[in-house]
């Protein structure tokens, strides 16, 4: 079932879904056991678990802190990175710790794998429930490996031969950011330099509106496993994937080129409602939703799972920290 | 500007706020700030638009409006709607 971690004296591990095998449970079987401490003990199984399941929720260990979460991604995966090329609004709460998303609570986040639409991405992300939420709230993960293999070959050809065009219009006010928010500067030339490094296309509407467009590719093969994985925010970036009333306001008050987001297949031809539908149809079939508990850290390869959040209602805090970058250059995309 | 649309704006701004479960500090007018106060978000400010829609009789366009500007208070939507000039 895991790898070894069976004779670990110190802890129980079960999976939350035995059907899914995600993510990985472990318990520590005594109180006052610190988290930071047991993962560099075990660091090596902890990473073969991680590679084999995707994901490992820690339940019940000791975390002192914002601090302490921080220096535990940092002991086992190095610095970690800036929330730059930003997808959602978040607030930095401590180093480079950040709340996970400030989204509205009523709306759905569907499934994505954290700036795979940015030419560099996490390759581990670590997420802390500091308050959960009193109803709802969860973070919903999804194996990609399984995705892909749920997606019908021939909704996944045009999207392998072609990838994802992401188009993005930075226009700031209450539907989207400013390009000062996703670019984090204020310096005009230092994110034209960005958007040129990051092979992300400006064009300027005016002074301070742009609509960028990034292509990536759609799927990558896992840069250890070497396994075949659903890799992109073609979904969760599309207008069909927005709940239907903000959709239907969204198409009435904005030109489709205007929207703060949209996704088409990499040569700019429309992604149709049908082929979004078949895309959140496979996620869903693979996703696994658990309730969080204060204290819970939960560990993601962000290339093997996908994750998203559902809607809540009262406080709800959980942080995110981001490491192990890897670019779209490093990886093997033929299929 | 008939004080309709006022009371129509007034009722639909006290319904997002209780669905939401924020509360409002102080007195709320005409002058309280909505949207940088954080008491309306995004999808609501859409359904404003479909109330001043509605208003003034002609499509909005969103894209150049500054919502701070033109609609962070009662009092500057409903300028914003007797003054409207597509």
């Amino acid at each position: 079932m895991t790898i070894g971690l069976n004779e670990n004296a110190e802890i129980n591990t079960d999976f939350f879904d035995n059907d899914k095998k995600l993510p990985l449970v472990i318990t520590p079987k005594r109180r006052g056991l610190k988290l930071i401490d047991f993962l560099k003990l075990n660091q090596n199984e902890i990473e073969e678990n991680l590679l084999k399941h995707g994901g490992i929720l820690f339940r019940g260990f000791q975390i002192d802190g914002l601090a302490d979460f921080e220096s535990l991604v940092k002991n086992c995966y190095g610095d970690l990175i800036d929330y730059n090329d930003r997808a959602t609004h978040r607030t930095q709460v401590e180093g480079k710790v950040y709340t996970a998303t400030n989204y509205p609570p009523e709306l759905e986040i569907i499934l994505h794998n954290e700036s795979s639409f940015a030419a560099k991405f996490p390759t581990r992300i670590f997420f802390y429930s500091i308050e959960a939420a009193e109803k709802g709230g969860e973070t919903p993960i999804a194996d990609v490996r399984k995705v892909y293999e749920q997606i019908d070959p021939s909704i996944r050809k045009p999207f392998e031969e072609k990838g994802v065009l992401y188009v993005r219009n930075l226009a700031g006010g209450p539907f989207g950011f400013t390009w000062q928010e996703v670019y984090q500067t204020q310096d005009k030339t230092e994110m034209e330099r960005f958007c040129k490094e990051s092979e992300t296309d400006l064009e300027w509407i005016d002074e301070n509106k742009v609509r960028t467009k990034q292509l990536r590719p759609a799927v990558a093969k896992h840069p250890v496993t070497g396994e075949l994985l659903w890799l992109n925010h073609a979904t969760v970036l599309n207008v069909y994937s927005i709940e239907p009333k903000l959709q239907q306001m969204l198409l009435k008050f904005f030109k489709e080129k205007d929207l703060p987001n949209n996704t088409y297949y990499g040569d700019g031809t429309s992604i149709g409602k049908d082929v979004i539908d078949e895309l959140r149809k496979a996620y869903d079939s693979s996703t696994v939703a658990f309730r969080w508990e204060p204290g819970d850290v939960l560990m993601l390869d962000n290339m093997l799972v996908a994750h998203g959040r559902k809607p809540f209602s009262g406080r709800r805090k959980v942080v995110v920290a981001m490491a192990k970058p890897v670019s779209w250059k490093e990886l093997n995309t033929s299929v | 500007m008939p004080g309709h649309f006022r009371t129509k704006l007034a009722d639909f701004i006290d319904s997002k706020i209780k669905d939401s479960g924020k509360s409002i500090t102080g007195e709320f007018n005409d002058n309280t700030p909505l949207i940088t106060s954080g008491l309306l978000e995004s999808l609501h400010l859409l359904e404003l638009a479909l109330l001043v829609e509605e208003e003034v009789r002609v499509p909005l366009d969103l894209t150049t409006l500054d919502f701070i500007k033109e609609w962070d208070t009662i009092d500057r939507i409903l300028n914003f709607a007797k003054n409207y000039k597509p």
